[in-house]
């Protein structure tokens, strides 16, 4: 395998959690519920994918319990935000530290101090019959391990469905204005609540891969950042589904290229190439936000009642 | 109204300021209870270890006040932009940067006495942070960035200025792990008592209070909260908001620079890895459970260093993991949350019957309780 | 007959009932409603016939659109229950109302912006596929466009059209869905006079085709016009249902104005509330009285302002060739130019959304202006911080009170401070004790209805809100005040509260602007009158020769 493909082929690795991180944050965000709990979702799903994928043996259980324990998450923050009205960005906060402290309770509960510490398996590779011997293409895109393509596959079934479906368009609607969408009969609250749910499913899930492609192991602190930098990826990507994945493949190239400029050693400290994914990230909103068409309700709690609002 | 009505006012008022409070640390304990008991302690033994340990001993509560001063300007980096409706969460990188510059005046200028040299240290301390927070201020008056954003990436690019500060720049070999040498003797802060307590904790109750009056009653601290309540009210009304909030990151910027410059002169003598701790997360608890609040911070902070030192205490004398104080805290703030709002619906339902005018005025003083609201402080004596 | 239906009086919508003793299409019967203490529904019964277009007539507060936002399943009501077609119905929420039959066109626009026409239009309506196809409902929307005379394209964004289209767009929604009821909350406010001509023309044909139509309106001459039963509702009460020929406007304006409010100068309120023309000129001879001594000579003819006859004599502000952007940075206020005089009430009218913000908060300094000037009295202003212009003497009363005229959660006494703090600074910190003194004195001397300095400003009411933004600017002691729709919302004996101020200030040397989309409103109180229209003043007219028709064609840019 060449140099070239084997950096595109690591690329696309890392851009599986950019990707799921990043579009439960759209998705959630399009029906107005913004999460900034995924540095904390990606943790905790971390440490419950690693743990259930050693205690049940398997990779798949441990992907799915995570994706349980985000959406519990989820529910959480989309309830007490869209039925009590609390403050998003607080609650958010909240359910960060939270999910920091279970994932390493957990831990510390299941595993507890070891200077050993159990490793699960790495997910095999699917290698696509045909497709896979294309040069370059092949070995980048289509021997990968499952969740690279459903993360692309979802991608794409994200788009259409927001874009080219009727529940797609309440949805949108739900996150531009929910007054007006009430007044069509459209249930804001329950929208809030299922986009919620599996927004932070979503990121959940983009946690618990990284013990199964990186590590084997989980440590506190592995999410690395990967959580905020899905937040700015989600504005760069403007929202939409097909642009986050393009986005990804840009934060996944900045964070591999400093890894291996790291271990190839190109004359300058290791540290300042490591800073290179979050200033380039800094850099890039610069333009991002300015051409984000956000969700002209993201961020908001939505009060029939209230006599101020409209 | 009287007098005699008026203080009854105020205690009323008090004690429904508090309810909230002590009825989201019952309901986190009690979870917290059921969790140890789920994994087989005794969550009586542990609660006594987490909340006796402070006082103890004297080295109990040389130890909180310790924890108490890296807390307290910690949630004051958070709290004071929070006033201005802007979330800093970079107040790791700069403490960080804080730390950095304190350890480089401390190095380079080791030969220095100290009255010239720890003051030079702790504004260079103070400095660092105000030009880290100023750097994502920046971004966020000219480029419109999100402030969280950026002071959360700028945190990932300290963490690695600091690894090559501590490992390339005056690294300490023998240490094993990234540390820098020691600052010189004149850099440290002098100590009282005996077992020691750093003076910082009274720089810390310094800047406490004069922030707090600052808050309350100076023009810009009227001008900040109001950016906070309603900036484009506040824009209409000739504040320069644009200015207030830049000027709101910086100073909060500041306090966590300051203490970084502590941590450094006052319990670890270098700049060494992880020397952040945890005080990003607890300084933010802390902050929104004082619901930003300047004057209420001290004691919330206080509150959260008795749980800390307590947690290590827990881990020993009941084997309950440590991690799980950072539960309980986090469980305190949602659940402080969800009492507000349950307070706030009570209040609606029982104003259904024509009230009287004392508990109209408690009524309308509380409903909108904001982060540091002006009617939470004009409510006071 | 039931008894409950006819408290005042006999029931007139039954005389014109369809022989044969059909049911009404909608019956509410003892609606009640409360929002914390507040009343704001008592034991309302209101009947709608068939073929009808049925005045809901009331004063701001009068629980009208409360009434209106029960039946779609906005509001859950405490108490009552609703009739179709003589069956009862549940509704919880705009689906059930719907789904019962009912369209609603709210007074502020429910609609997604950057959805097109037709997206707006069929969303949340089921297609019966789960994959979006929007051809035959576009094809639907654009016969029924033709059908009712609305004209509106089905594929333009919603957020790129004007007003009125916009308003059609909601009609739409609701025909779309077969509604056999079609409610319309305030729907002229922001209409000229041909657009309310052809609104009326629109219902009309609807009527016509069997539909109900229940118009929410603050103004009898519209009633009169448009409707062919009436109810008046005052605080929270049916007051009684008329036939039209059976009424009167005087009638109509007795009842919505009751026995019980003691107005000290109703003429005048009234009259805005009738927006009858005839009625407002008599009204506004009372309304220029105040102000006479010191107002300019007024200028004779309608004429383009830059022909504007000659300035006024004691010019004190000029406004010079300003322009300005809006948030989106397009040029909203282009090339205006005015010169006012000490005392003068200079109205500007025209629809909502021809730059009236951007010009507001241009000659306030709060926007900056992209080109131009401005002096008062020799001072130039342009370009200078907002505060520097607050310290000459610019007094800005914003349109929207809540989101730029208060801080909600601060004190009152927080609230009188803002913008004039810094004067209230003693050693450098404030002096909360004068300012708590001072928040006490203008509470009672602008009666503001509050628990006391220290409650919370959001939580009043909205004419209270009004009062304590007015008492903050009257106490600046202006040079000039701008006013942007000063009396939006506010219920009679506040509107009367605000002209009342407004007229004093000028009495008293002040400058005012007064930018209104409620013509009345400007007809009662200026002296001349600036007509602006995609941000250009096109004309300024004196107030005596304002014919209302003329206005309209300058705010519509038909005849300039």
């Amino acid at each position: 395998m060449s140099e070239l493909t084997n950096f595109l082929a690591l690329v696309v690795t890392a851009m599986v959690p950019y990707v799921f991180a990043s579009q439960g944050t759209m998705l959630s965000g399009r029906a107005g519920v913004f999460n900034v709990s995924q540095e904390g979702m990606l943790t905790l799903g971390a440490a419950v994918g690693f743990l259930v994928s050693l205690k049940v043996g398997s990779n798949a259980a441990g992907i799915i319990a995570a994706g349980l324990v985000g959406a519990l998450f989820g529910l959480v923050l989309a309830a007490v935000t869209t039925y009590l009205r609390l403050d998003q960005f607080v609650v958010g906060l909240a359910l960060f530290f939270l999910a920091l402290g279970a994932a390493s309770l957990l831990y510390r509960v299941v595993i507890g101090v070891t200077m050993s510490p159990p490793l699960i398996p790495l997910l095999q590779k699917w290698r696509i019959p045909l497709l896979a011997d294309i040069p370059v293409v092949g070995p980048v895109l289509f021997h990968q391990d499952p969740m690279v393509y459903l993360a692309l596959i979802g991608s794409a079934a994200l788009w259409w469905f927001l874009f080219r479906t009727d529940a797609g368009m309440r949805l949108r609607s739900v996150g531009e204005n929910p007054k007006a969408a009430d007044s069509l009969g459209i249930n804001v609250a329950s929208t809030r609540l299922w986009t919620g749910i599996v927004g932070s499913a979503l990121m959940a899930i983009a946690g618990a891969y990284l013990p199964m492609v990186y590590s084997g192991t989980y440590t506190d602190g592995m999410a690395a950042g990967r959580g905020w930098l899905a937040i700015a990826l989600t504005f760069f990507g403007g929202w939409r589904p097909q642009f986050i994945v393009a986005g990804a493949a840009f934060f996944a190239g900045m964070e591999v290229l400093a890894l291996r400029s790291q271990v190839a050693g190109i004359g300058i400290p290791h540290q300042f190439v490591a800073m290179l994914p979050y200033v380039a990230t800094l850099l890039v909103m610069i333009f991002a936000f300015r051409w984000a068409r956000v969700p002209a309700f993201l961020g908001r709690n939505y009060d029939r009642e209230s006599r101020l609002v409209g | 109204m009287t007098s005699g009505a008026a203080i009854r006012y105020r205690t009323g008022s008090a004690l429904r300021a508090l309810a909230p409070y002590l009825a989201a640390i019952v309901a986190a304990f009690v979870v917290a209870g059921v969790v140890i008991a789920m994994l087989g302690h005794d969550p009586f033994v542990a609660f006594r270890s987490v909340l006796t340990t402070s006082f103890a001993t004297s080295f109990g509560l040389v130890e909180t006040f310790t924890k108490w001063v890296p807390l307290t300007l910690m949630a004051l980096a958070f709290a004071i932009p929070l006033g201005a409706g802007r979330f800093n969460i970079g107040g790791e990188g700069q403490l960080i940067l804080g730390a950095t510059a304190a350890t480089a005046i401390g190095i380079t200028l080791s030969g220095l006495p100290m009255p010239l040299l720890l003051p030079l240290g702790l504004i260079a301390g103070v400095l660092g942070g105000g030009v880290w927070a100023g750097i994502a201020a920046w971004l966020m008056s000219r480029f419109h960035i999100n402030e969280i954003l950026s002071t959360v990436l700028l945190n990932f690019v300290s963490f690695q200025l600091l690894d090559y500060i501590a490992s390339q720049v005056w690294p300490d070999v023998g240490a094993g792990f990234p540390a820098t040498v020691k600052v010189g003797a004149g850099a440290m802060l002098p100590t009282v008592g005996r077992p020691a307590l750093h003076i910082g904790v009274f720089i810390t109750a310094a800047v406490v209070v004069i922030g707090a009056i600052l808050m309350r009653r100076s023009a810009p601290g009227f001008e900040l909260r109001a950016v906070g309540i309603n900036e484009r009210a506040a824009k209409v009304h000739g504040i320069r908001t644009a200015r207030i909030a830049v000027g709101a990151v910086i100073v909060g910027g500041m306090a966590a620079g300051l203490a970084g410059a502590i941590e450094v002169a006052g319990v670890h003598g270098n700049l060494l890895e992880g020397i952040q701790s945890n005080y990003l997360l607890l300084g933010i608890i802390i902050g929104l459970i004082a619901r930003g609040s300047v004057a209420l911070v001290p004691f919330v902070a206080f509150g959260i260093s008795i749980l800390e030192i307590g947690a290590s205490a827990m881990q020993r004398t009941a084997q309950v993991p440590a991690e799980l104080v950072l539960i309980v805290e986090g469980l305190i703030l949602l659940f402080l949350l969800l009492s507000d709002v349950l307070a706030t619906r009570w209040q609606r339902s029982g104003r259904k019957r024509p009230p009287r005018p004392a508990t109209a005025r408690q009524a309308t003083g509380r409903a909108h309780a904001g982060p540091d609201s002006i009617t939470a402080m004009e409510a006071q004596p | 007959m039931v008894s409950n239906a006819a408290a005042a009086g006999p029931d007139p919508a039954a005389a014109l009932r369809p022989a044969g003793g059909q049911s009404p299409v909608l019956r509410m019967i003892d609606i009640r409603k409360s929002f914390g203490t507040v009343r704001a529904l008592d034991g309302v019964d209101f009947d709608v016939e068939a073929r009808q277009v049925h005045g809901l007539l009331g004063g701001n507060g009068a629980g009208k659109t409360t009434l209106m936002n029960v039946l779609y399943g906005l509001y859950a009501a405490d108490d009552g229950r609703i009739e179709i077609d003589g069956a009862r119905v549940s509704i919880r929420s705009p689906r059930d109302a719907i789904a019962a039959g009912i369209g609603m066109v709210h007074q502020s626009f429910l609609q997604v912006d950057t959805f097109t026409v037709t997206e707006n239009v069929v969303l949340g309506a089921a297609s019966g596929s789960f994959r979006t196809n929007l051809a035959p409902a576009g094809r639907t929307i654009a016969e029924l466009s033709d059908h009712f005379g609305l004209a509106v394209d089905p594929t333009a964004v919603v957020g790129d059209l004007p007003v009125g289209v916009r308003q059609r767009v909601e009609i739409l929604k609701a025909l779309y869905r077969k509604a056999k009821v079609l409610v319309l909350d305030e729907p002229t406010t922001n209409l000229t006079p041909q657009e309310v001509d052809a609104l009326f023309g629109s219902l009309r044909t609807i009527v016509d085709e069997g539909m109900s139509v229940i118009l929410i309106t603050h103004k009898i001459r519209e009633t009169m016009a448009a409707c062919d039963v009436m109810t008046v509702m005052r605080d929270g009460r049916r007051v009684t249902t008329v036939c039209r020929e059976d009424t009167s406007p005087d009638e109509l304006a007795a009842l919505m104005v009751g026995d019980t409010v003691e107005l000290e100068d109703d003429e005048t309120v009234m009259a805005a509330a009738m927006g009858a023309a005839d009625v407002t000129r008599t009204a506004m001879h009372t309304a220029m009285h105040a102000a006479m001594h010191t107002a300019p000579p007024a200028v004779t003819h309608a004429v383009p302002h830059r022909e504007a006859g000659p300035a006024p004599r004691t010019s004190h502000i000029r406004i010079e060739n300003v322009s300005a952007s809006n948030d989106a940075g397009a040029l909203a206020v282009h090339d205006v130019s005015l010169e006012l005089g000490r005392g003068e009430i200079h109205g500007i009218s025209g629809v909502a959304g021809n730059g009236q913000t951007e010009l507001a908060e241009a000659i306030t300094g709060v926007r900056p202006m992209s080109a131009g000037s401005m002096t008062l009295d020799g001072t130039h202003l342009a370009g200078r911080a907002t505060v520097e212009w607050l310290e000459a003497g610019v007094v800005y009363v914003p349109e929207d009170r809540q989101r730029d005229g208060i801080l909600p959660s601060a004190s009152i006494a927080a609230n009188l401070l803002l913008g004039g703090h810094r004067r209230f600074t003693r050693f450098g910190l404030i002096d909360w004790s004068r300012a708590r003194a001072m928040a006490t004195d203008v509470i009672s001397e602008y009666s503001i209805r509050a628990p006391g300095f220290g409650a919370a400003a959001g939580q009043m009411s909205g004419g209270n809100i009004q009062r304590m933004i007015l008492a903050r600017a009257f106490r600046r002691q202006p040079r000039l005040l701008l006013l942007h729709n000063p009396t939006r919302g506010l219920d009679l004996a506040s509107t009367q509260f605000v002209y009342e101020q407004v007229r004093r200030a000028a009495a008293g040397g002040c400058t005012v602007v007064l930018i209104s989309e409620d013509l009345d409103e400007i007809l009662a109180l200026s002296q001349r009158i600036s007509i602006i229209y995609s941000g250009r003043l096109v004309s300024t007219i004196d107030r005596n020769n304002a014919d209302p028709y003329q206005l309209g064609r300058l705010m519509t840019g038909v005849s300039v």
